[in-house]
């Protein structure tokens, strides 16, 4: 039960995400239809892309609720029991409530679009889509942090809906937009609605620059806490997001604007920046999703962390390790949490310079750099959990009842399968013909995803200082994967000379990972514990990360530290853990 | 060049798959929750002289009262005993009343929905000391 709930927490973000990703679709294809098609959308010509964009819509409103359905339906499995009347109880909640308009608007999206497929004059239709996008803007709103504020709620209500339909809009808008161009519109066609296209997304982002300005200043409280608080990590992360956005979309507003004047054609750079502009749009939904599951700086009290001491996350690292040398990358000195970060970076720098090597031309045998990739996945799969099998106690079946160990072996065998793929296509053992574009998009989600891993934390300051070096990475990692997305989508010097980004970004996140540190932990990490033949556990620092981490023999294992008492639930033996390090 | 162009479209699903899995590489076990608790009477640890006459916790946020629950412990071991709450508290807080509690180390394990539909849980611990 502990473990499903736990599994619901996760699944609370991921779920945010798709509603969010469903939404965009819905609401960014009603701005688009309304305001960039405008007159044009009367062209019979037009047809194609109207049944394309309404499918989308339709596509849109089944994640949204999908989405939605699953959280409620998780949220009662988490609650269930919790009165007598707790069935009542679920009925009258607010969280309920607004979740069922949330999935009647949907279905009604759906059932209109569906409809607009077919027909795409159908009025009706029309107006039952642009209604239900209205529901769901202002439906989320009453699903945000707004919905528990404590003060005066109706005014972040409605900044909360205006700022989710603004970027709603634009990134949607930008979706529908790249679906246009798929269509093969006309040239006149094409003139007609970028100028259109372009001043409703610079409207939205106005919109959206402003109220979320507004909306940071009751949920940070002040200055302090956009630097040391996990929801001012978040935001800063979101702005970074958003500024590579806006620097696309500027891009983007002067070719439109040459297209306007008549000046020259749309270029194929405009529409694959576009693109883009979709997968930085999707990440930084998923960190709002994330931003949504984590407390707003103002709550963090006491617990908001100095600029100091984000800083010496990013710096102590190094001075460790031209302190200790090569002990500082002694599991027995450094810990295995910080021992596994600086392996997987070192490996990380290793295959950025082979790359790097590779593209340059200066050495062909660099080719084979996935291969350190190889061995990274069989580490993660592995040496994440040294209380499991090989290196633990806990059996090898066993193993796979805790959650956590197996994310890591599905992720230890997803990097080992990519690495095996992508050094058999370098080295010619395998035709890459039909890899396709997915890879590179899956990039940027994997950076985002990344973020809504790591950073749905309660936000105190312990949690937020030792997840903090995984924000940049992320950053960069979306980075290398836009990177990558234009290199292949654009042809010629462009797109290479933007394929030059990645190994770069790769290399920078290998340099985190190498100068990787972590504030001394209040409770031991079970994972530093060494198993003697008494079951007596040493643990140099840590705590438990899952209620499966030992397997014992006697009694439930607890301890007390200067820090406080705690336990380790499951196990059946008495484990007498020793500090020997602070 | 066909082949080197698709060899590079492999690179984007490795990064991917090394960014999740650097994320899931010693990561600290999360609880993703909106919630959080602010203030807690009695205090976490705290040794009393006297039995509390009720459990309170304040939350940062609107929390559902009656979707919200707590159990009485006697040790850590002991039989969980569900505490009523009351729904009519403020909105940010969770009350219950406790009964009149003998000696010992109780411990209370609560779980809230917020509003917003978040639900958090946790762990509270606190003494009673005996006579003399």
């Amino acid at each position: 039960m502990a473990a499903l709930l736990g599994l619901l927490d996760f699944f609370h973000a991921v779920l945010a995400s798709v509603t969010g990703i469903g939404a965009a679709l819905v609401i960014g294809g009603v701005a688009f239809a309304a305001a960039a098609l405008g007159v044009a959308r009367r062209d019979a010509s037009l047809g194609r892309f109207v049944s394309r964009s309404a499918r989308a819509i339709a596509i849109g409103g089944q994640l949204a609720a999908l989405g939605y359905v699953a959280h409620v339906a998780l949220t009662i499995f988490a609650v269930q029991g919790s009165s007598p009347d707790w069935i009542e109880a679920v009925f009258e909640a607010s969280f309920f409530r607004s979740y069922s308009v949330l999935v009647a608007a949907s279905v009604a999206c759906i059932v209109a679009s569906a409809r607009l497929a077919r027909e795409p004059r159908a009025r009706g239709a029309q107006l039952t889509v642009a209604a239900a996008a209205a529901v769901i803007a202002i439906g989320g709103a009453f699903t945000s942090h707004a919905a528990g504020w404590l003060g005066e709620r109706a005014p972040l209500y409605a900044l909360d809906a205006v700022h989710r339909a603004a970027a709603y809009a634009w990134l949607g808008g930008v979706a529908h937009l790249v679906l246009f161009g798929l269509s093969g519109p006309s040239p006149a066609e094409v003139m007609a609605v970028l100028p259109r296209a372009g001043r409703l997304f610079a409207c939205c982002v106005g919109v959206l620059v402003t109220l979320g300005t507004v909306l940071a200043i009751p949920y940070l409280g002040s200055v302090e806490a956009l630097v040391g608080t996990s929801y001012g990590a978040l935001l800063a992360g979101k702005l970074t997001l958003l500024a590579g956005l806006l620097g696309l979309a500027a891009v983007n507003h002067r070719a439109v604007s040459r297209v306007a004047r008549g000046d020259e054609p749309p270029t194929l750079a405009l529409w694959r920046f576009a693109e883009i502009e979709v997968g930085l749009g999707i990440a930084a939904l998923l960190v709002a999703a994330t931003l949504a599951s984590t407390p707003p700086g103002v709550d963090i009290g006491g617990e908001v962390a100095t600029a100091g001491e984000v800083g010496h996350v990013f710096t102590q690292g190094w001075r460790d390790l031209a302190q200790l040398g090569r002990s500082g990358f002694d599991i027995d000195v450094v810990g295995v949490s910080v021992f596994n970060h600086r392996f997987a970076g070192v490996l990380l720098v290793a295959m950025a310079l082979l790359a790097i090597a590779e593209r340059a031309g200066v050495a062909r045998w660099a080719r084979n750099w996935p291969l350190l990739m190889l061995v990274l996945g069989v580490f993660v799969g592995v040496h994440a959990d040294r209380q499991a099998w090989p290196f633990g106690r806990m059996g090898f079946v066993e193993s796979f009842v805790d959650p956590e160990i197996i994310q890591h072996r599905i992720a230890g065998l997803l990097v080992c399968a990519f690495a095996f793929f992508e050094w058999a296509v370098r080295t010619e053992r395998l035709s890459p013909a039909r890899a396709g574009l997915v890879f590179p998009g899956v990039s940027l989600l994997g950076g985002a995803l990344l973020v809504l891993h790591s950073h749905a934390g309660v936000g105190i300051k312990y949690e937020f200082l030792i997840q903090l070096t995984h924000l940049p990475i992320a950053i960069l990692g979306v980075l290398a994967g836009a990177s990558r997305w234009l290199e292949l989508r654009l042809p010629g010097r462009e797109g290479h000379a933007l394929g030059w980004i990645w190994p770069p970004a790769l290399l920078g996140i290998g340099l985190i990972l190498v100068g990787y540190w972590e504030p001394p932990r209040a409770i031991p990490d079970p994972r530093d514990a060494r198993i003697g033949p008494t079951h007596e556990f040493r643990t140099t620092a840590g705590r438990p990360r899952s209620t499966h981490d030992f397997r014992t023999t006697a009694g439930r294992p607890r301890a007390n530290t200067s820090q406080g008492a705690w336990e380790v639930v499951s196990g059946s033996c008495e484990v007498v853990w020793r500090r020997i390090r602070s | 060049m066909t082949s080197r162009l698709g060899r590079r479209r492999i690179l984007g699903g490795a990064f991917a798959a090394l960014a999740i899995a650097i994320a899931l590489l010693g990561v600290a076990e999360h609880a993703a929750a909106h919630a959080l608790l602010v203030e807690a009477i009695p205090t976490e640890a705290a040794t009393l002289e006297t039995s509390p006459p009720q459990l309170v916790l304040r939350f940062n946020s609107r929390i559902e009262h009656k979707l919200s629950r707590a159990t009485l412990s006697f040790g850590e071991d002991g039989e969980p005993h569900p505490l009523t709450v009351d729904a009519s508290a403020a909105p940010d807080r969770f009350v219950a009343p406790l009964p009149p509690l003998a000696p010992g180390s109780y411990v209370v394990n609560w779980q809230v929905l917020s509003v917003d539909g978040h639900r958090v849980a946790g762990k509270l611990r606190f003494r009673i000391r005996g006579p003399g």
